[in-house]
C-alpha cells in the first residue's frame, strides 16, 4: 500500500487521534470518511487533495459562485485544495455532536465572501443571485428588495452590515434552522470475521 | 435536506413495506432517492446488458419474484417518496428568512458528498495504486508489458482453442441418441470446459468444505459477484440452474446441447405462475439423479463487499435443505465484480485475462431448514447472515432491484412545484405590493366618476 507523499494516502495514528480529539468523529468514522475522502480526492488526480474539480464533481454540480462558496467553506487555509483534515473538520461541524455555535460560525461563513467578519449587502446579494438563478425569472431590483428587508430586520446597528453578532441574534429567534444543520453519516459496519 | 428529522413524519403503518426497514436503513434509502434526484453524484444505474444467456444472474432468482415482491419494490419507492415529498412541503414552512432559505441548500450540497452504503456496494473499487515512485513504476510497466502481451494472448487462445474444442465435442455428441452415459459424458465435459475457463483466468480457488451429500429437497445457495461464480461452483460440483427459455441460438443451445444437465428453463410468463415454478424445481430437486440447482437469491451481481437482501421465493418451498455456499475474491490480483453498466460480459472476461490471476475462497457451509416457527422472511435473512459472516461482507437488507432506481416524474415534479412556491412565498409579498398598486390606479378613475 502507498506511504505518505504529498498528500495523503494513509492515515497516520498521530493523526487520527488529534482529529478524535478535536473532532465529534470516533475513529471508525473517521476511518471511514478516509476511504470516503480517498475515492473524491483520486477521482481526477491522485494527489491526496481534493480540487475544486473533484469537489464540483463529488457535488454533481456545474461551475457556480455556489460550488465556490462550498469549496471555500472546507477549504480554511485557502490554499486552493482541501486535505483531509479540512474535509473531516468541516462535516464534524454538520454533526448530530455538532454544537449549535459550531454550526453557527460555518454557516455565517457561507455568507461572508471576505472573511472580514460581516456580511455586507453585495455578498448576500451574489449568493442569493447564483442559488436562485433566474428560475423565476425575479428581476434585480426585487432581489435587492429583499437583500434590503432582511437587512433592515438583521442590522440593528444600522452600520450596512451584518456582524456575527447580528446574525447570532437573528438566527437565535429562530433555532430550528441551525438545529436542522445536521446530515449523518451512516457508517455502522457488521463485518462478520472472515476465516 | 435534513434527514434527522426526517423519520417523525408519517409513521409506517405494519402492513407498509418501510416497515420492515430500520431507521438507519430508511435513512439511508431517502437519502438516495435525494442524491439520484438532487446533487448526483451517483447516476441511477440501468438495466443489465444483454447477452448471449440473458441475465443467467438476474433470471435465476428473479423467477422468484412474484409480482407481489415486485408491487413491493414499488410500494417501497412511492412510500419513501412521499416521506421525501412531505418533507420538503414541511420545511417550506420552516421560511423566516434569507438564510434560513439557503441554509439547506447548502446542507444538502455537503449531504451529497457524505456517500450512502447502498450505492457503495454496487461502486466497482478502485484499487489502490502502489506504483507511485520510480523503481516501482518500472515493475509495474513490466507487468504490464507481461500481463497484456504475454499472459493474455496465452489466455485467450487457450480459452479460444477449449471451446472449440468443447463445441466439436458436443456436436458429435448431438448425433448420439441419449441416455444415462452420454449425460454423465456430458456433465464431465461441462466440468472439463469450465476447468478451461479457469485455467484461462488463471484461476486460484480454495474449496474449504465439501459439499454436503446429494438428497433430496437440496437448493444451493450463493452470493453474487459475477458470472465467474457459476464457473467455479461448476467446476467444483456440477449445477443445474434456473433460466429463461430463448429462441434462436440460444434456445438451440438450451434444449439441445446442455439438455443433460437438466436446467430448469421457463417461458417467461410461466414464470409468474408460483406454484407452477414451485412444483417444477421440487420435481427437480427430489429427484437425485439430477444435479444439485443453484440460486443466487441476491438477484443482482454486488461487489463482493457487501451482500443485499436476499429474495425469500427459494426460502418458501416446503421442506427445503438449503445449502449456504459462501464466496470471497481477493481483490489483490483482481477485481472480479461485474458491473454489467460499465461493461460487457466479453469485456469482463477480457479485464480478468489482463490481470494476474484470480484467487477466490469457497466455503461450504453447513445445510440448514427453515425453523418450525421460522417465516420464509427471517429464514432468508439468516441465512444471508451467515454467509456474509463467513466471506466477510457487510450485510444490508436492500432489495437488490433498487440498484435500478431512478427517481420518477413525480417526485421530480413535485419537487419543483415545492421549491418554486417556497420562493414565491419568499418574494410573494413584492408581486402582492405590486398587484394592489396596480388595483388602486384602476379603482382610482372609477371613483373619480362615482364622485361627479
Amino acid at each position: 500500500m502507498g506511504n505518505q507523499h504529498g498528500g495523503q494516502k494513509a492515515l497516520k495514528k498521530q493523526e487520527l487521534k488529534k482529529l478524535v480529539e478535536t473532532t465529534h468523529f470516533d475513529i471508525e468514522e473517521i476511518r471511514k470518511l478516509f476511504e470516503q475522502f480517498k475515492g473524491i480526492s483520486s477521482s481526477r488526480e491522485d494527489d491526496g487533495v481534493i480540487d475544486k474539480q473533484e469537489f464540483q464533481n463529488a457535488l454533481g454540480l456545474k461551475d457556480s459562485l455556489f460550488v465556490d462558496r462550498m469549496f471555500s467553506l472546507f477549504d480554511e487555509d485557502n490554499d486552493g485544495t482541501i486535505d483531509f483534515r479540512e474535509f473531516i473538520c468541516g462535516l464534524s461541524v454538520f454533526c448530530e455532536k455538532g454544537t449549535i455555535d459550531e454550526k453557527l460560525k460555518f454557516s455565517f461563513r457561507i455568507y461572508d465572501f471576505d472573511n472580514d467578519g460581516c456580511i455586507d449587502k453585495e455578498e448576500l446579494f451574489k449568493l442569493l443571485e447564483a442559488i436562485v438563478q433566474n428560475s423565476l425569472g425575479i428581476p434585480q431590483e426585487q432581489l435587492h428588495s429583499l437583500v434590503d428587508a432582511t437587512f433592515a430586520e438583521a442590522d440593528t446597528d444600522g452600520d450596512g452590515k451584518i456582524s456575527f453578532e447580528e446574525y447570532r441574534v437573528l438566527v437565535t429567534k429562530h433555532p430550528a434552522m441551525i438545529g436542522n444543520m445536521t446530515i449523518t453519516t451512516n457508517v455502522k459496519r457488521n463485518t462478520g470475521a472472515a476465516q | 435536506m435534513r434527514a434527522s428529522g426526517l423519520l417523525s413524519v408519517t409513521p409506517s403503518t405494519p402492513m407498509s413495506p418501510a416497515a420492515h426497514l430500520n431507521d438507519e436503513q430508511k435513512k439511508s434509502l431517502i437519502k438516495r432517492v435525494q442524491s439520484v434526484d438532487g446533487f448526483r453524484i451517483t447516476a441511477p444505474l440501468e438495466k443489465n446488458q444483454t447477452l448471449p444467456f440473458v441475465g443467467i444472474a438476474d433470471a435465476t432468482s428473479s423467477f422468484f419474484t412474484t409480482d407481489k415482491e415486485q408491487v413491493w419494490t414499488d410500494d417501497l419507492r412511492v412510500e419513501i417518496e412521499d416521506h421525501i415529498i412531505s418533507r420538503l412541503r414541511a420545511s417550506g414552512q420552516d421560511s423566516f428568512n434569507i438564510f434560513s432559505d439557503l441554509l439547506p441548500v447548502v446542507v444538502e450540497g455537503v449531504d451529497a458528498v457524505v456517500k450512502d452504503s447502498f450505492t457503495e456496494s454496487f461502486r466497482p473499487r478502485a484499487p489502490d495504486a502502489w506504483n507511485w515512485n520510480i523503481f516501482l513504476f518500472f515493475t509495474w510497466t513490466l507487468g504490464v508489458i507481461v500481463r497484456y502481451l504475454v499472459l493474455f494472448p496465452m489466455r485467450f487462445l487457450f480459452l479460444l482453442l477449449g471451446t472449440l474444442i468443447f463445441i466439436l465435442v458436443n456436436l458429435i455428441l448431438l448425433l448420439v441418441p441419449p441416455s444415462k452415459g452420454k449425460d454423465a459424458f456430458f456433465r464431465k465435459l461441462l466440468n472439463v470446459w469450465s476447468s478451461v475457463w479457469l485455467y484461462s483466468l488463471s484461476a486460484v480457488i480454495k474449496y474449504h468444505n465439501a459439499p454436503p451429500p446429494r438428497r433430496p429437497n437440496q437448493i444451493f445457495v450463493s452470493n453474487h459477484t459475477s458470472l465467474i461464480d457459476f464457473i467455479v461452483l461448476t467446476e467444483h460440483c456440477g449445477v443445474a440452474t434456473v433460466g429463461q427459455k430463448h429462441p434462436g441460438l440460444v434456445g438451440f443451445l438450451q434444449n439441445k446441447v446442455i439438455a443433460p444437465l437438466r436446467n430448469i428453463w421457463f417461458e417467461r410468463f410461466e414464470s409468474r405462475d408460483r406454484s407452477l415454478v414451485a412444483k417444477r424445481i421440487k420435481d427437480h430437486i427430489n429427484d437425485t439423479t439430477n444435479p444439485p440447482l443453484l440460486i443466487f437469491p441476491e438477484g443482482v451481481c454486488v461487489n463482493n463487499e457487501y451482500c443485499v437482501m436476499f429474495k425469500k421465493g427459494v426460502f418458501e418451498i416446503d421442506d427445503v435443505e438449503i445449502c449456504p455456499i459462501a464466496i470471497k475474491y481477493n481483490k489483490t490480483f483482481s477485481d472480479p465484480y461485474w458491473s454489467s453498466k460499465d461493461e460487457s460480459f466479453v469485456g469482463h472476461i477480457m479485464r480478468l485475462m489482463k490481470s494476474w490471476c484470480l484467487v477466490a475462497d469457497v466455503w461450504f457451509l453447513e445445510p440448514e431448514k427453515k425453523g418450525k416457527k421460522e417465516s420464509p422472511i427471517d429464514f432468508a435473512s439468516r441465512i444471508q447472515k451467515m454467509i456474509s459472516a463467513k466471506a466477510g461482507l457487510v450485510n444490508l437488507s436492500w432489495d437488490g432491484y433498487l440498484k435500478y432506481y431512478a427517481p420518477s416524474d413525480r417526485l421530480r415534479n413535485e419537487r419543483q412545484k415545492i421549491v418554486a412556491n417556497q420562493l414565491k412565498r419568499r418574494f410573494g409579498h413584492l408581486f402582492v405590493e405590486e398587484e394592489e398598486e396596480q388595483k388602486e390606479k384602476k379603482e382610482e378613475p372609477q371613483s373619480d366618476k362615482k364622485n361627479e
